[in-house]
């Protein structure tokens, strides 16, 4: 389905609720594999717990501010979001979860086991979060630098901006290790960019 | 991040920067995710299509954020209890509804035309519910002393055969209960066994035959309860106090449970309902509430301690309790604002007998009841 009739499908579950179920079939793959990246195997509850509130909050959609898609991802960023704020609050997982607002440690597990170099998951593991949750969206969801500003809430000049450094920082740091010569085996993080 | 050159890239400058980059090819590669199954998304279209009948009742998030820690769903078991009878006069009582919601309120009450069919004695009144339930458990963690809650939302189907004149024990027929969705909680945690099999059962004790309370009531009890709403008001503030959350929300849960026991005559009904309009934050949720097929007015009232909104809807044509509803008005141990947390529908019918085939799977719990109604069982072992 094209994001205009999306569109039409949700403005006329507002009075509707039956049409609602059209955008969710629409878009569920999409935004499922968005949640299976990030939270494994919790990805069927959270699909479930992010079309409700979206149906919730299916009023307050706004075309200017984006296509249904984006604004689905944006509604399904902020379950993740409470999602690893539930998961921080577990005793084991507070060790590696303090400081960052992703899960970084399950992320970079996902680079390592697709045999993503060291250096670059090292690179990626020095970014800001939310340079890394742009660059991830662009890498791994298919979104558009400019969509994936609007899932993240921050302009989309922005958004580039942010995007083209975090690309220099990542080749300038690929170079350096390079020079060097040594395989980072052991990622060290904190170092500031 | 106002530099004048880079506001210029385009979207297709940021994709060929990266597209160059050394092994960025691997890192999209990484993404690669099995794609969703038809059930995922068939879960979240009927999670979707559980919050249709609540959309019109108006949800106020955030109106309770403090003061709540734990859901307690008192739909289908009701422990008994023990209540100290502490008077508490209606005129101490500050009403706290306006004077025009509190005339709304008895107007719908009395608009409630409560009839009953003409029973025989040797008659039994059938009770079926189809519901959803929280079911929880506390995960003991790895840190001592620390627990996290989970919780789930479980479904469940009950058949009572209770006898009208209450001279017979009830029957109960119980289908298994199944999880509907993990509403909060680790995703470690797996929801515990649930009972595979359907169950036929009775405690063996007939009404007539456990001191009665409004959580098991006997036809005699309930012809003894006053029918003037002032009088049954001040019996069930005095009954309810000292228990539950709070003095009118536990008001609230007793009327529930009596009406949840499917045989409270219509008069008694008629005056419950109004007794209801009198509790201070009893609203009208919806003139038009629905649960299952069934239609009705649906009576509300939102505990303040934890934001559960309890709600029953009632048929104005015969008066009937049709269903009973939760809702979590705010957010609580990790279940979103708006999620029903449980939900029953209710129907009750007059037949003449319990089903042969009923009878004959009904497996005795020899139970015997104290003084002050508590029933304890010892099943059959053989």
């Amino acid at each position: 389905m094209y994001d205009d009739d999306l569109a039409a499908r949700l403005a006329r579950s507002c009075h509707e609720p039956e049409a609602f179920a059209d955008v969710v079939r629409a878009l569920s793959p999409p935004l499922h594999a968005y949640l299976a990246r990030r939270a494994g195997a919790d990805a069927d509850d959270l699909l479930a717990e992010t079309w409700l509130r979206a149906y919730a909050a299916r009023r307050t959609y706004d075309a200017a501010r984006g296509t249904v898609r984006v604004w689905s991802f944006g509604v399904a960023r902020h379950v993740l979001l409470a999602h690893w704020r539930r998961v921080v609050d577990l005793p084991h997982d507070t060790a590696t979860h303090e400081e960052t607002s992703d899960p970084w440690p399950d992320v970079d597990d996902r680079l390592a086991a697709a045999a993503v170099a060291p250096a670059l998951r090292a690179a990626i593991a020095d970014l800001p979060a939310v340079e890394r949750e742009l660059l991830l969206l662009v890498a791994w969801d298919g979104l558009t630098p400019t969509e994936a500003a609007a899932v993240v809430g921050v302009p989309a000049p922005t958004a580039r901006t942010r995007l083209f450094r975090a690309r220099q920082r990542i080749r300038e740091r690929l170079e350096a290790t390079a020079q060097v010569g040594v395989v980072a085996s052991d990622p060290t993080r904190g170092v500031s960019s | 991040m106002t530099d004048p050159i880079l506001d210029l890239v385009t979207d297709d400058d940021v994709l060929a920067a990266y597209a160059d980059l050394p092994g960025w090819a691997g890192v999209e590669a990484s993404g690669a995710v099995r794609p969703v199954s038809v059930a995922a998304v068939d879960q979240a279209v009927a999670a979707v299509a559980a919050e249709h009948s609540v959309d019109a009742l108006d949800l106020a998030p955030g109106a309770h954020s403090r003061g709540r820690r734990r859901v307690l769903v008192a739909a289908g078991l009701v422990a008994a209890v023990t209540a100290a009878v502490v008077v508490l006069p209606s005129a101490l009582r500050a009403p706290t509804a306006s004077a025009e919601a509190a005339s709304l309120l008895t107007h719908a009450a009395d608009a409630i035309h409560a009839t009953d069919p003409v029973a025989a004695p040797g008659q039994w009144w059938r009770i079926e519910s189809h519901g959803t339930n929280l079911l929880g458990a506390a995960t003991a963690d790895t840190t001592p002393g620390t627990a996290v809650e989970t919780t789930w939302l479980v479904a469940s189907s009950r058949t009572q055969y209770a006898a009208v004149d209450g001279s017979r024990p009830s029957v109960f027929v119980d289908s298994p209960t199944r999880v509907v969705r993990k509403l909060a909680g680790p995703s470690s945690v797996v929801a515990p066994p649930l009972g595979p099999t359907a169950s036929t059962w009775t405690t063996g004790l007939a009404p007539a035959d456990v001191p009665a309370s409004w959580q098991s009531p006997s036809p005699a009890w309930l012809a003894a309860l006053p029918r003037d709403t002032s009088a049954l008001r001040d019996r069930l503030y005095a009954d309810s106090a000292g228990q539950g959350r709070s003095v009118d929300g536990e008001a609230v849960v007793y009327v529930a449970d009596l009406l949840r026991s499917g045989v409270v005559p219509a008069d008694l009904r008629a005056a419950l309902y109004r007794v209801l309009a009198t509790v201070p934050g009893v609203q009208i949720t919806s003139s038009r509430a629905t649960i299952g097929e069934a239609t009705g007015v649906g009576l509300g009232y939102v505990e303040t301690v934890d934001g559960t909104r309890q709600e029953i809807v009632v048929d104005p044509t015969d008066g009937e309790l049709v269903g009973e509803r939760y809702v979590a008005t705010t957010a609580l141990d990790g279940i979103p604002a708006g999620t029903v947390t449980g939900s029953t529908a209710w129907t009750r019918t007059l037949v003449d007998a319990v089903p042969a085939s009923v009878r004959a799977a009904v497996v005795d719990q020899h139970c015997t009841a104290s003084a002050d109604g508590g029933v304890s069982c010892v099943p059959a072992r053989k």
